[in-house]
């Protein structure tokens, strides 16, 4: 009963949410500088039938809720107009780029969950030991360095002086794009990593001295029950919580990776769209990347209720 | 010593000077000379930062231009010291704005609890669904408005943060007994607050105003980076890193010497929030 | 009892510790402790904390924390065990020696339910039917009978429970040995009784051998064969439990048994032991307890006596023993109390409480249930007087202290207080503030100070409370437990307060300090003529500090009187069950 509760008062948070960035991505169009008018107008010659054909289109004339709502109806089925500047369908404008971008973000929380993971792990068992130390400082300038710095770097070492990887563009195919990606998914990957590391291994010394962690050693239990079934499940919860947030991340982190790397992903489009005041697709992906946001940590949520107990069940003593 | 062993506790050390662990000292090392270049700007710079001589074009380190130029022929080296005006200016603003208005609010919201602490909250929450650098990118690129707008649009996305931070740190020492005791005794809220939590609740917000610090500095040098925030042709170690990527093959230190910077000042103030924190909690340490 | 797996009651195991000593690198935290377990026997190891006993019981375990290492012998059945690979230990441990741990909730991984932490100490043979059956049938030996606690996990069962579950998981292998580290400390009195009573029948069913880690010399007496009385970091004495209770013969324990409030009589004066305990590397090379010792000389400081036989199967390290052991076992003097309230007439009542209530929403789904913490209670605390109010957690003793410090708002009734109420808490790590000096908080109370009260200053504050005025320097960190309490005794007093609450105020300290924050209570109240209420669940201890007692059960009083009446002769059966589960005291038989 509860947990339907649970998961009923996180549905309607979400729908509130929607509701507000939406209108936030909507008001884009109201708050920009210069008439909407002029703005939708992007690089076509200004003719009055064109203006009229526009503000039809636009619903200029209506009021600013009903141009809301029109606008919203469309969105919500994928239809958020055609650009200011190419004419072409947003839709297909996001079409396109997308699969470059999901891919780095992707690649990016494997890489990520794939060094954090041990390392973190590592960290925390061996707590102010020399591999911890080197760990937790690798970390700590992980975290401080930015995407676009760490990404020129990578540029720069492994693809102009070392020449390992290519400096532009993600290729053709699956294996192309793989490889061309692993350098931006690295830049992109580092600086979560380091945060999941840093979580990790907190976590690890918090379970470590934990009662039951003694408990279960003194009842004779096997090392390998207790690294599963006592130490990564408790320690590993956090994690979730964190992947959940890098992932909802990568479409913002995107925007400086691909721009650096040269990559046609729809962060390099935002950029190109924010320069050229092109509102329908800045709306469009802005609304993409908070609905995202927000559905992944919906989703985290629910996870919660699958693997852990204690949100699971409710706080009521037998 | 040992004679009083069992009869009474060690006396309080004397409040004398702790000497200073070597990361801190490190990261010293590396604030203040950019903080008083941040200062002193072009006027310690060995050359102007904003004068051009294309007949050099981009020329590796050497004798003259020590760590090179770029393809304009200015000197790289002088441009960083330039651009340490934007890298401290923007982010101690910021950090100060929202340590501020992120330390009074979480309090009271803490304190007071009921509608303030819900209305405070929510909006927390709103926030957080929000992804800040995105915001950022749209609301400079779209809105127009510079570096100070950008400013004020990142004391806004990061206070959130600081709410919920100070407000659970709060509320932890809300529930203890001397806090009780002090509002059985009729302490005003004022002074409860003041006198009371705020010390115990000081490590968090240094920390936070360290990590701000650094969170506004590589936003701000990011949009830099993506062409937003500063005109161009201006100083900054953001703008320098996009700028002279055509060059790397020529002056490689074009790119490294402030993507270095960045990293290294954003990595020092992190240590130095992390050697803070637990150096103020030490301080008042409860148990021992 | 068709089953596979219950020892069969001979094999118990015989432990052998010799000259064990812990230490932290070359910092010593215990030293060279020894005594034996014989099958079937059950030793106590008894101290406050810092004594060094729990490091003790780890050690035997093999389990302690990382960086302390142990010396000496720790044989099993002969077989030695320090120094063995941890492969070889984890073979012996659960199956040999098992260890059950103090705090039910952190003991019990919070992701397994009850029946997966049980089963996975039972042998992987089982097929899934035989092993839920072995499970059920493991937690109704334990007393849960119910099949469905073995679906619930940690958070969902109360402490009791949790504490019944650790005790079957800990006992699945079928230890010879089973060591129980403080196993009832955080539980309410009455549980604590059953849960004892419990691992006394499993021990005595299954033939193992116990032994016991306590702080507390009543569970001593009421369980053990013999006990080892543990100081900073070493054994001063090792008795059998009826001669401990009679015949202490080293002034720790003497001290100890001295200090112990009694729930049958209230002692004319409360002594405790002066000071704090050391630790172990600060007293090398002399008698443990000499810096505390009324009884010390030069020789006890010159080196550190050995552990000495004095009688059967009784040793004291005392040196001194033979000259003192005449002043050792001199009972202290009681006061009669049971007519002490009705004699009292208080004519001026400083706080008068009328059908009091108090519910709290809890949040559900849709309709907001409420739980009633207070049902109408009403009191009355004459001027000078003394009240008691028991119950055990949840019974709503904080909730009405709440009320009456004005820290939460009552649902119901009236509250009329003729002056100001001050109050001291139980935790006396977050009862000072840790940023400010002990002047400071003492200042500021002082600004708050009833106006025409008598004069008074931090100096003379801290005198009152018999702490040096060199305190007021120093921040709460320097101070220990018992100084805290001190200090908010001292600061509340500052106010001049017609009524001071003190709820649970030495729950958290050990019985050497108890003894001196009831005695200041007692006097604060005698002499200054401040009217308590005291809020506790120790029987013992309210009998020494107040003349009236009122019993709280689910939120409503059930019974109300002078209090040596009322513990002497109690009328409700919730009182008389609170009463039966006071251990044994030490000045009766053991029988």
């Amino acid at each position: 009963m509860s947990i339907l509760a649970f998961i009923g008062r996180r549905l309607a948070a979400m729908v509130v949410l929607l509701a507000l960035l939406s209108l936030l991505c909507f008001g884009l169009l109201g708050l920009s500088p210069g008439s909407p008018e002029q703005l939708l107008l992007g690089t076509r010659p200004s003719t009055p039938e064109l203006r009229a054909t526009i503000r039809a289109e636009f619903h200029l004339d209506e009021p600013f809720l009903m141009q809301y709502w029109h606008w919203l109806t469309d969105a919500v089925r994928f239809d958020f107009g055609v650009s200011a500047h190419t004419q072409q369908e947003v839709t297909a404008i996001i079409g396109e780029r997308f699969h470059v971008t999901a891919l780095l973000a992707v690649y990016g929380l494997v890489v990520a969950l794939l060094v954090a993971i041990p390392a973190g792990l590592y960290a925390g068992v061996k707590q102010g030991k020399p591999g911890d130390q080197v760990i937790t400082f690798g970390a700590l300038l992980a975290i401080s360095a930015p995407a676009f710095a760490l990404s020129v770097l990578l540029l720069y070492v492994f693809g102009v002086a070392l020449n390992w990887f290519p400096v532009f563009g993600a290729g053709e195919g699956l294996a192309e794009n793989i490889y061309h990606l692993t350098l931006p998914a690295i830049a992109l990957a580092a600086g979560s990593a380091a945060l999941m590391i840093r979580q990790l291994r907190a976590s690890v010394l918090d379970v470590t001295n934990q009662d039951f962690m003694t408990f279960a050693r003194a009842r004779g239990l096997s090392p390998a029950r207790i690294w599963t079934v006592y130490l990564l499940r408790n320690s590993c919860l956090p994690m979730l919580t964190i992947s959940g947030l890098v992932l909802a991340g990568s479409l913002a982190g995107a925007v400086i990776i691909e721009q650096s790397f040269g990559l046609a992903g729809l962060g390099s489009q935002l950029i190109t769209s924010v320069q050229q005041l092109d509102i329908p697709v800045v709306q469009a992906l802005a609304l993409l990347t908070g609905a995202t946001v927000i559905i992944v940590n919906l989703l985290v949520d629910l996870a919660y209720i699958v693997i852990d107990p204690r949100v699971r069940h409710p706080r009521s003593a037998a | 010593m040992s004679q009083i062993a069992g009869q009474a506790p060690p006396a309080a050390a004397p409040r004398k000077r702790r000497r200073l662990g070597v990361s801190v000292v490190l990261c010293l090392a590396v604030l203040i000379p950019i903080v008083i270049s941040a200062v002193f700007g072009s006027a310690i710079a060995p050359h102007d930062p904003a004068l051009q001589d294309p007949t050099l074009g981009a020329l590796a380190p050497n004798g003259t231009y020590w760590l090179g130029t770029d393809d304009l022929g200015r000197d790289i080296f002088s441009r960083l010291i330039a651009g340490a005006y934007t890298a401290v200016a923007g982010p101690l603003l910021v950090a100060l704005g929202t340590t501020l208005t992120g330390t009074v609010i979480g309090l009271l919201a803490a304190y007071r609890g009921g509608w303030f602490d819900t209305v405070a909250m929510r909006g927390v929450d709103l926030m957080y669904a929000l992804p800040a650098m995105l915001v950022l990118i749209i609301a400079v690129g779209v809105l127009g408005g510079g570096y100070y707008v950008a400013v004020v649009l990142l004391i806004f996305l990061t206070v959130p943060t600081n709410i919920r931070l100070v407000r659970s740190a709060a509320l932890s020492q809300k529930e203890m007994a001397y806090v009780e005791s002090a509002r059985v005794m009729g302490l005003s809220p004022a002074r409860i607050i003041g006198v009371h939590i705020l010390p115990n609740v000081s490590p968090t917000v240094v920390t936070n105003f360290l990590l701000d610090f650094v969170g506004a500095l590589v936003g701000l040098s990011g949009l830099s980076f993506l062409g937003l925030g500063v005109p161009a042709g201006t100083a900054d170690w953001g703008l320098m890193l996009a700028e002279n990527r055509a060059i790397m093959d020529l002056n490689p230190m074009a790119i490294v010497a402030p993507a270095a910077l960045i990293t290294l000042t954003a990595t020092a103030a992190t240590v130095l929030a992390d050697a803070a924190y637990k150096r103020i909690s030490q301080a008042g340490a409860q148990r021992d | 009892m068709t089953d596979l797996s219950t020892a069969p009651v001979s094999t118990a195991t015989d432990l052998c510790v010799e000259n064990l000593s812990i230490g932290l690198g070359s910092r010593p935290l215990v030293r060279d402790v020894s005594f034996t377990i014989k099958p079937g026997e059950t030793i106590c190891l008894v101290g406050e904390s810092g004594s060094g006993k729990s490091l003790t019981a780890r050690a035997i375990a093999g389990l302690l924390p990382a960086g302390l290492s142990a010396t000496g012998s720790v044989r099993l059945d002969g077989r030695e065990l320090i120094g063995r690979p941890e492969r070889e230990l984890r073979g012996l441990r659960g199956r040999r020696v098992s260890l059950l741990m103090q705090d039910p909730f952190t003991m019990l991984n919070p992701m397994l339910t009850a029946g997966a932490t049980i089963a996975e100490s039972l042998p992987r043979s089982l097929s899934r039917t035989a092993k839920r059956a072995e499970v059920l049938r493991r937690l109704a030996e334990v007393g849960i009978t119910d099949p469905a606690a073995a679906d619930r996990y940690p958070f969902q069962l109360s402490g009791g429970m949790c504490q019944r579950v650790a005790m079957a998981a800990a006992l699945a292998k079928d230890p010879d040995l089973l060591i129980a580290d403080e196993p009832t400390t955080a539980l309410d009195a009455s549980v604590q009784s059953e849960v004892l009573s419990l691992l006394m029948r499993l021990r005595d069913a299954r033939g193992m051998s116990l032994l016991l880690i306590t702080h507390d010399l009543r569970v001593a007496f009421s369980t053990c064969d013999r006990v080892l009385v543990m100081y900073a970091g070493s054994v001063v004495e090792e008795a059998p439990a009826a001669a401990l209770a009679a015949t202490p013969a080293h002034p720790y324990s003497a001290g100890l048994l001295t200090a112990m409030p009694s729930v049958h009589a209230r002692r004319a004066k409360l002594v405790g032991i002066p000071g704090r305990v050391p630790s172990a590397a600060d007293v090398a090379g002399r008698c443990v307890f000499e810096a505390r010792c009324r009884h010390a000389v030069e020789e006890c400081r010159t080196a550190a006596p050995p552990l000495v036989r004095i009688g059967e199967g009784h040793a004291s390290a005392c040196a001194r023993y033979e000259d003192i052991r005449a002043v050792l076992n001199v009972a202290p003097p009681v006061e009669n109390d049971t007519g002490v309230a009705a004699a009292t007439t208080h004519e001026k009542a400083v706080a008068v409480v009328t059908g009091l209530g108090k519910d709290y929403r809890t949040r559900g789904l849709r309709k907001s249930a409420t739980s009633t913490a207070l049902h109408e209670v009403s009191l009355s605390i004459g001027a000078g007087e003394s009240v008691g109010l028991v119950g055990e957690s949840g019974s709503g003793k904080s909730t009405l202290a709440r009320c009456l410090l004005g820290l939460t708002k009552p649902t119901r009734g009236t509250i009329a207080i003729d002056g100001v109420v001050q109050c001291v808490f139980q935790d006396p790590y977050t009862s000072l503030n840790p940023s400010h000096t002990i002047g400071f908080a003492l200042r500021e109370a002082l600004t708050k100070r009833v106006p025409g009260s008598d004069p008074v200053d931090v100096r003379e504050l801290l005198e009152l409370v018999g702490l040096p005025s060199a305190y007021a320097e120093r921040r709460p960190v320097a101070l220990s437990g018992g100084e805290r309490q001190r200090v908010a005794i001292a600061r509340a007093l500052a106010v001049n307060p017609a009524l001071l609450i003190c709820d649970e105020p030495v729950a958290a300290l050990d019985v050497s300090v108890q003894a001196q924050v009831l005695e200041l209570l007692r006097r604060v109240n005698r002499e200054l003529g401040t009217s308590l209420l005291f809020i506790t669940h120790d029987l013992a201890v309210v009998r020494q500090v107040t003349d009236r007692l009122v019993v709280l059960y689910k939120g409503r009083f059930v019974e109300e009187g002078p209090t040596g009446q009322v513990l002497d002769k109690p009328t409700h059966e919730y009182t008389q069950m609170l009463l039966n589960s006071v251990l044994f005291e030490g000045t009766e038989s053991n029988a």
